[in-house]
């Protein structure tokens, strides 16, 4: 079976992302095994959340969700680019310091750039969005 | 090895393609996608087409029709994203020009 | 880990006072530091990583250039600048880097197409 890994550099409110989707959707569909989608530099704020995106609009973040939930893709994002655009899932409490909190979805697994590696290694193909 | 050349945006703005036209050999192709389907009417592109008319060059027919560009088939096979799957594994490796 | 004697390229093409130029930097090094063969190539705006004496502090930005002489214990060991690139920007070969290959445009692409996966940043 063909393998393949994607690299997402672009937010999710960027119209270059929905070619992305459509491209992971496509390569499902004709029997690709996606390894792995890896999120890095502003391609983690796709992990966000707290995305709202008006109803008539490409819902992004929903796309993302299914192919994690219906296909299996593991969504990876860099926490270390994560963290410095706020994403963490080590938010501390102001009130119950032993309870933490996340803004990152719950879709998205939380890992660094040694995963990229990682995807690199196990896939036959890696493109990069 | 060979190369499959992703051309996301538009030498009119950007100069990703002037790079990327610089980097094609003649066993690679060059896929024109998103914004880099307005290339078709640049004269980079007009240029790299004189100079190497055997590269093979497609572009996501969708991805011109959003946009109003009309592609001539002499120029650029149109394909479907499907098919630019199939194109990934069939060369060693992928840059994304973005 | 699982083995992989894939060859990864690092293609930096963005200019030095941005967040892109860093992060490629990072993976660069992340690679590197899982014995990947890793290679770096500078091209377009990315060439402007290249040069001495810029201060990213007087902007406030870290100086992530001073880690690119860690690279060598990272054993990333080619680095290519392409030269139609330098003589665009009007920039001479001043680099704050000991081991980089000024290529010609097709020599630069020769050694891409040695690569099993290329990054662009």
């Amino acid at each position: 079976m063909q393998t393949l890994s994607v690299v997402i550099t672009t937010p999710p409110c960027s119209y270059s992302t929905i070619t992305a989707i459509d491209y992971i959707n496509h390569a499902i569909k004709a029997g690709v095994n996606v390894v792995g989608v890896f999120f890095y530099q502003d391609g983690v704020l796709n992990a966000s959340a707290n995305i709202a995106i008006a109803n008539d609009e490409y819902q992004t973040h929903k796309h993302w969700q299914k192919l994690n939930t219906e296909h299996g893709v593991n969504l990876h994002v860099c926490i270390t680019a994560c963290e410095k655009r706020g994403l963490s899932d080590d938010i501390g409490d102001t009130v119950n310091t032993e309870v933490t909190q996340s803004n990152i979805s719950q879709y998205f697994t939380v890992s660094g750039l040694g995963e990229l590696v990682e995807l690199t290694a196990k896939s036959e193909k890696m493109v990069q969005f | 090895m060979t190369i499959l050349h992703l051309q996301r945006t538009s030498a009119f703005d950007k100069n990703d393609f002037a790079q990327c036209v610089l980097s094609i050999k003649p066993d690679d192709a060059l896929v024109l996608i998103d914004d880099g389907c307005y290339n078709a009417s640049h004269s980079l592109f007009i240029n790299f087409k004189k100079q190497n008319p055997t590269v093979a060059v497609f572009h996501i027919q969708e991805h011109a029709q959003a946009r109003a560009i009309e592609i001539n088939h002499d120029q650029s096979s149109p394909i479907t994203m499907a098919k630019l799957v199939e194109l990934t594994f069939q060369y060693n490796s992928t840059i994304t020009w973005q | 880990m699982s083995e992989s004697c894939k060859k990864i390229a690092i293609l930096n093409a963005s200019s030095t006072i941005n967040q892109a130029s860093k992060e490629a930097l990072d993976a660069a090094l992340i690679y590197g530091s899982y014995e990947q063969s890793t290679s770096l190539f500078f091209q377009g705006e990315g060439v402007r990583q290249l040069i001495s004496n810029q201060q990213l502090e007087t902007v406030h930005v870290k100086d992530y250039l001073k880690t690119m002489a860690a690279l060598a214990f990272y054993d990333i060991e080619n680095i290519y600048a392409c030269k139609a690139s330098l003589v665009e920007r009007g920039l001479a070969e001043g680099f704050h880097l000991d081991d980089v290959q000024v290529l010609s445009s097709d020599a630069f692409s020769d050694k891409l197409h040695q690569h099993n996966v290329i990054l662009r940043f």
